[in-house]
C-alpha cells in the first residue's frame, strides 16, 4: 500500500502532486477564502482544454490530481476530467464544501472513478456556518460526507484552524470521527484572500504552543481510532511532536522535508495559470499559462515555480535562517511566509521558533501593516514584533467579532483574467 | 513506507548539504547531528560531531540506502489516501477439459488477444521507481 509519498531524486522535479482550481465558481463565500471564490473567471479552461491538461500532467508522471474551487463540481467538465484522470491512472480526489452534493451527484462522482473527497470542516456548526456566511453549511457537510461515502468514496475532511475556532479543535473531532472519515487534515488559516482582510481571525505565532501540543494528543487518540490526522504544509515545524505529526504511522520518525512547490507539487488556477503551489500568491509566483504553452515547459523552464528547486539556507533571512533546522525546514510553507511577511524565507508561523522564544520569555506578534489588493490569492503584509511572552492579551473574541474586515482591500472583488506572464 | 522508528528522514537535497536528524532518547523529538543538546528538552548529545551523530549518520546509510521521500501535503489537498492497485488485464483461459468452455468467466477467451495493461496507476510499485526525469535544463 503506498501512500502520498514520493522518492526526492536531486534535480529529478516532476509534478507528482497537482493542486487544480478547476472553477473559481462556489456556492459559498467563506470569510476566509484564499481564492476570494464565489464567480467563476471570465476565462476558465472549458471541458476539453482540462482534459488536455490531463494527458500533460499524466505524460509529465503525475500520481494525483485534487480538484477544488471554488467548487470544482459547479464547472461544467467536472465528471469528465475525473474520467480522463481514471483513465490515464493518476489518482484523483476532491476538496469540497460539501454543499449541495447529493446522493445522486456523489454516485455520479464515484462512477465517474473519483476515489476521495474531504469535505471542508471548520468548527463545530455555529462557527462553522459563521466562517463559512452560509446559515446550514455545517450540516450540508456533515450530509455530503455521508452521501459520498455512501456512493463508495472514501472521505475526510480538512479544517483550517483560526482564532475563531481553535477552541473547538477535541469537539470537533469527535463530530467528525461520528461521520466515519479516515483522515483528518488540520492546517492553519493563512491570511490570503478573504483572510488578508480579518486579521483578527488568522492566528498569532505565539497560539502554536497551545494548538501543536493539542493536535499531536488528538493525533495519537485518533490512531487508536483508526483515522489518520495529517498536518498540512503550513502547520509545523519541528517541535518535539514533529515525527508523531509527520507520519502515517504509530512510531514513525517523518519530518517536514520543505517546501515541495514547484518540486513535487504544481498548483493550477481555473484560466490555466500555472503556480509551484495553488496558493501561493498570484502576483508573485504565476509562471505561465496552458493556453500559450505546454504544461511541461512552463514546468521545466517558469522560474516562478523553480525557486525552491535552489533553496539553501542562503536564501533565508529572520530567526530562519539561524535556525537549528533551518536546513530540513527550509522556512517551512512559502505561500504562508510570503502572505504574512511580503516574501519567503522566514515564517514565524512555527512550533519550534515559539518555543524557542518562549524559552527565552519572548514571543512573536503579527501586526497588520498593508492591506490586500482583493484579488484571489492576493496579500496585504504584517510586521513582526517581538514582545515579553505574558504581554497583554485582549480579552478573545467572539466569532463574529473575529471575522469583521479589519483591512479593506485596495480593490473591490474582482474578476481576474489570465495573466500575460509565460515564465 | 515510512522511515524506520528511531531514525530520521533526510531532507536535504539538490546542491544542499545533508543535515542528519537524530531522535533524542528522552522527549523523542529530532536533533541535528551536530548539536550538543537536544533543543527541545537540553538533554546532552556530547560534543558536536560526537559518537552518537556519527552512529545515527551510519544507521541511516545503511536503513534507507541513501533514498529520501516526502509526504506531499498542500492546504487545499485533501488526506492522503491510499493508491488503488493498477487494473490488471485479464488472465488468459484455461478451458474445462469436461465441457470445453472456459473455466472462468472472467477470463479473456483464447482466440481475444488480452487488452494491454492500463497505464501503471499511483501506487504501482512502478512508481517506487525514481521519478522520470525532467527534460535537460530543469
Amino acid at each position: 500500500m503506498t501512500h502520498r509519498r514520493v522518492p526526492i531524486v536531486p534535480e529529478r522535479w516532476f509534478p507528482a502532486y497537482v493542486i487544480w482550481e478547476l472553477t473559481l465558481r462556489c456556492n459559498h463565500a467563506c470569510h476566509h477564502c484564499g481564492s476570494r471564490a464565489g464567480v467563476a473567471r471570465p476565462d476558465e479552461l472549458d471541458a476539453e482544454e482540462a482534459v488536455r491538461v490531463v494527458h500533460e500532467l499524466a505524460d509529465l508522471g503525475a500520481r494525483e490530481v485534487v480538484l477544488l474551487g471554488g467548487e470544482a463540481y459547479l464547472h461544467p467538465g467536472f465528471l469528465q476530467v475525473i474520467s480522463a484522470l481514471r483513465d490515464r491512472g493518476v489518482a484523483r480526489q476532491l476538496t469540497t464544501g460539501g454543499r449541495d452534493v447529493t446522493p445522486e451527484l456523489a454516485r455520479a462522482m464515484a462512477a465517474a472513478g473519483l476515489q476521495s473527497a474531504s469535505v471542508s470542516v471548520d468548527g463545530l456548526e455555529a462557527t462553522h456556518d459563521r466562517i463559512r456566511n452560509a446559515a446550514g453549511s455545517h450540516r450540508a457537510a456533515l450530509a455530503a460526507l455521508g452521501a459520498l461515502s455512501d456512493a463508495g468514496i472514501r472521505t475526510g475532511s480538512t479544517v483550517n484552524l483560526n482564532r475563531a475556532n481553535r477552541g473547538e479543535l477535541e469537539p470537533l473531532y469527535d463530530v467528525l470521527k461520528a461521520t466515519g472519515i479516515a483522515a483528518w487534515q488540520v492546517q492553519l488559516t493563512a491570511p490570503l484572500g478573504r483572510a488578508a482582510d480579518r486579521t483578527d481571525l488568522v492566528l498569532q505565532p505565539y497560539d502554536l504552543l497551545d494548538l501543536v501540543p493539542r493536535i499531536a494528543a488528538l493525533k495519537a487518540r485518533a490512531h487508536d481510532d483508526g483515522i489518520l490526522i495529517m498536518p498540512g504544509n503550513n502547520l509545523g515545524y519541528f517541535g518535539p511532536e514533529e515525527a508523531l505529526l509527520r507520519s502515517y504511522e504509530r512510531g514513525g520518525r517523518d519530518h517536514f522535508a520543505g517546501c515541495q512547490a514547484g518540486r513535487l507539487v504544481l498548483g493550477i488556477e481555473s484560466q490555466g495559470d500555472l503556480k509551484g503551489c495553488l496558493s501561493l500568491p498570484s502576483a508573485s509566483y504565476v509562471g505561465g499559462n496552458v493556453r500559450r504553452r505546454p504544461v511541461a515547459e512552463i514546468w521545466r523552464d517558469a522560474e516562478a515555480l523553480a525557486f525552491t528547486r535552489r533553496r539553501t539556507r542562503a536564501d533565508l533571512w529572520g530567526f530562519c535562517q539561524s535556525c537549528d533546522f533551518a536546513e530540513p525546514c527550509l522556512a517551512g510553507c512559502t505561500f504562508t511566509a510570503h502572505a504574512l511577511l511580503g516574501r519567503a524565507g522566514n515564517n514565524p508561523y512555527c512550533h519550534y521558533r515559539a518555543r524557542t522564544l518562549g524559552k527565552r520569555g519572548r514571543r512573536e506578534r503579527l501586526v497588520p501593516i498593508t492591506a490586500a489588493s482583493g484579488l484571489p490569492f492576493d496579500s496585504g503584509r504584517f510586521e513582526l514584533i517581538e514582545e515579553p511572552l505574558d504581554a497583554p492579551e485582549a480579552p478573545i473574541a467572539e466569532a463574529d467579532a473575529l471575522l469583521r474586515i479589519t483591512q479593506k482591500p485596495r480593490k473591490g472583488p474582482a474578476q481576474v483574467a489570465s495573466t500575460d506572464r509565460d515564465g | 513506507m515510512n522511515s524506520p522508528p528511531g531514525r530520521g528522514g533526510v531532507a536535504g537535497v539538490g546542491s544542499r548539504s545533508v543535515q542528519q536528524l537524530i531522535p533524542c532518547p528522552d522527549c523523542g523529538g529530532f536533533v541535528p547531528s551536530n548539536a550538543a543538546a537536544c533543543p527541545h528538552c537540553d538533554r546532552s548529545t556530547g560534543t558536536p560531531g560526537s559518537r552518537l551523530g556519527r552512529a545515527a549518520s551510519a544507521c541511516l546509510k545503511v536503513a534507507t540506502g541513501g533514498a529520501v521521500a516526502v509526504t506531499l501535503m498542500a492546504c487545499y489537498g485533501g488526506p492522503p489516501h491510499a493508491y488503488e492497485p493498477p487494473p490488471r488485464p485479464p488472465e488468459p483461459c484455461s478451458t474445462d477439459p469436461n465441457s470445453g468452455q472456459p473455466s472462468d468467466p472472467g477470463c479473456a477467451p483464447p482466440n481475444q488477444p488480452l487488452q494491454p495493461a492500463a497505464p501503471p496507476a499511483a501506487g504501482d510499485p512502478a512508481f517506487a521507481q525514481p521519478p522520470p526525469p525532467n527534460p535537460p535544463g530543469s
